[in-house]
């Protein structure tokens, strides 16, 4: 794992979710040593390609899956041995909302409010209203679209601490994408609350996220601040010099091809004094190139 | 929060009252004559209210929302018990029903005193136990597969039942069979009157539930979503 410092300017830094080397062994898969912080009044992203296990972290944080080693905290809470309340403090949003698809939302929203001390009815009617769901429409008959917006008014109507997002902008049009986003990063100004946003479309998490945990192949390969990642990670474009000795330890993966090298670096600074007389280009790493280049040497 | 699963239980089944109309209309039909087995009406139909809530709205794989039920900030030990209380209340509300139905139709002959037979409701106690205590465990950790796969075992097991007692040359074994379950339950029956075999068998009873109990909850509770 790539492990990079987060931020310490900027809201408290107790951590509202914690996984320390944390593993789930399936027959066909394992998630092994996943280790990263959500602190409280932050946005962490979640990325990783299909498979990657995304899902079973978050439903490690839930304890919808049991873990085989390893530590998780919810608020200092573990999610085994204090279901409950644990449960209470966090908001989730499945990645395919399954609800009664025979109920409205608003006898769903009845329904599920009755388990949470601090379900607002009100919040959860103007949510809905908010989100142009017609509240008394059988759930099943709505579009995918539609259901993540009634999960999300669920979750968010019980003023969770910890917002837990699994894949929620699969499905959604780019203007409810973009709304969702800014009424994420109003959701945690509070400094109380957190988001998990678990998904594979890294534009999304460019726009809001403030530490970015990687996942593949069941393996944390980079967590940290979103600030760090902006700052010493880039992608650089040159000849086949860049993957001499001295510089190509300084790659965190790279392509080579007919058309030269392209190149992930996790320490920009170093990257850039060392190229500085060559024919390079150095630019800030997206958080897709991190995902396509980081480990690559082909 | 015991309530309000039961809540949403009930909440989420209201087709299971209207199904289960036609069943007592019989109930009240069958009780209009003098000999009607009103024990065994009143037995039947709390089997069939416990058997209905285990293996019906207990099964949250109906509604492909296990994992939202687990997600509620409810135990998971907390949603078994509620699963049997109401698989229990069910049956209690199913023999009540049926009793009332005996004892307030104008057409019914049958005296209070037969319809609220202690054996009676005794036999009632140990149908709904034992009901509940086979099928939710299936039920809870399997959905429809386990209750489907325990009416497929009974099924093959009847049929090698058949072909066991043909081979020990039983002209009829179906009767043979069925007269064996027949003997059984009357001599279960008969023998409540005595106050001790009743003890026994509601500790019986009592026993078998709790180890089911256990066996769910230590199902349910391992279970990855």
């Amino acid at each position: 794992m790539i492990a990079v410092a987060p931020r310490s300017e900027g809201g408290t830094m107790e951590p509202l979710l914690h996984f320390r080397n944390v593993s789930k062994r399936y027959p066909d898969f394992a998630l092994e040593d996943v280790s990263f912080s959500l602190p409280r009044g932050y946005i962490g992203g979640l990325i990783g390609p299909n498979g990657a296990g995304k899902t079973t972290i978050v439903k490690l944080a839930l304890n919808l899956v049991h873990r085989d080693a390893g530590r998780i905290e919810v608020g200092g809470e573990d999610p085994a041995e204090h279901e409950v309340a644990v449960k209470r403090r966090i908001g989730f949003v499945h990645e395919i909302p399954s609800y009664y698809e025979h109920l409205s939302l608003a006898a769903i929203g009845s329904l599920v409010g009755g388990f949470y001390p601090t379900w607002d009815a009100a919040l959860y009617a103007s949510l809905l209203r908010e989100f142009d769901l017609p509240s008394r429409q059988r759930f099943g008959s709505l579009s995918r679209g539609m259901r993540t917006k009634g999960a999300l008014a669920l979750a968010l109507a019980h003023r969770a601490e910890l917002l837990i997002l699994d894949e929620p902008t699969a499905g959604l049009d780019p203007v409810f994408r973009r709304a969702l986003i800014e009424r994420l990063a109003g959701y945690v100004s509070d400094g109380r609350s957190s988001v998990l946003l678990s998904t594979h479309i890294t534009s999304d998490l460019e726009r809001v996220a403030d530490f970015v945990t990687y996942v593949r192949a069941g393996r944390v390969v980079l967590s940290a601040a979103r600030d760090e990642l902006a700052a010493r990670w880039a992608t650089v474009r040159g000849g086949p010099a860049l993957l001499e000795a001295g510089t190509r330890e300084l790659l965190a993966g790279y392509e080579s091809g007919p058309h030269g090298v392209t190149a992930l670096t996790s320490d920009a600074p170093s990257l850039r004094r060392r190229l500085a007389r060559q024919d390079a280009v150095i630019e800030p790493a997206t958080l897709e190139d991190i995902m396509y280049y980081a480990g690559r040497s082909c | 929060m015991l309530r309000k699963l039961f809540v949403k239980d009930l909440q989420l089944n209201p087709h299971l009252f209207w199904g289960v109309l036609p069943f007592f209309a019989w109930i009240g039909y069958a009780v209009r004559e003098d000999g009607a087995p009103v024990g065994m009406l009143t037995t039947v139909s709390a089997l069939m209210g416990a058997a209905t809530a285990s293996t019906v709205a207990a099964r949250e794989d109906r509604f492909h929302a296990t994992a939202l039920l687990a997600s509620l900030p409810v135990a998971r030990t907390t949603l078994v018990l509620s699963r049997y209380a109401l698989a229990a209340a069910a049956g209690g509300a199913a023999f009540v029903t049926a009793a009332l139905l005996a004892a307030l139709l104008p057409w019914s002959p049958h005296p209070m005193s037969a319809i609220f037979d202690a054996r009676s409701v005794l036999m009632a106690v140990v149908f709904v136990g034992a009901s509940t205590a086979l099928l939710l465990p299936l039920a809870l950790r399997f959905g429809l597969v386990g209750v489907v796969g325990f009416f497929a075992v009974l099924q093959v097991g009847g049929v090698g039942l058949f072909f066991l007692s043909s081979a020990f040359g039983l002209r009829e074994p179906m009767r043979a069979v069925f007269g064996g379950v027949e003997f059984l339950l009357k001599n279960l029956y008969a023998s409540l009157s005595a106050p001790g075999f009743a003890v026994l068998v509601l500790a019986a009873v009592a026993g078998a539930g709790w180890l089911s109990y256990r066996a769910s909850v230590w199902l349910v509770a391992r279970r990855d979503l």
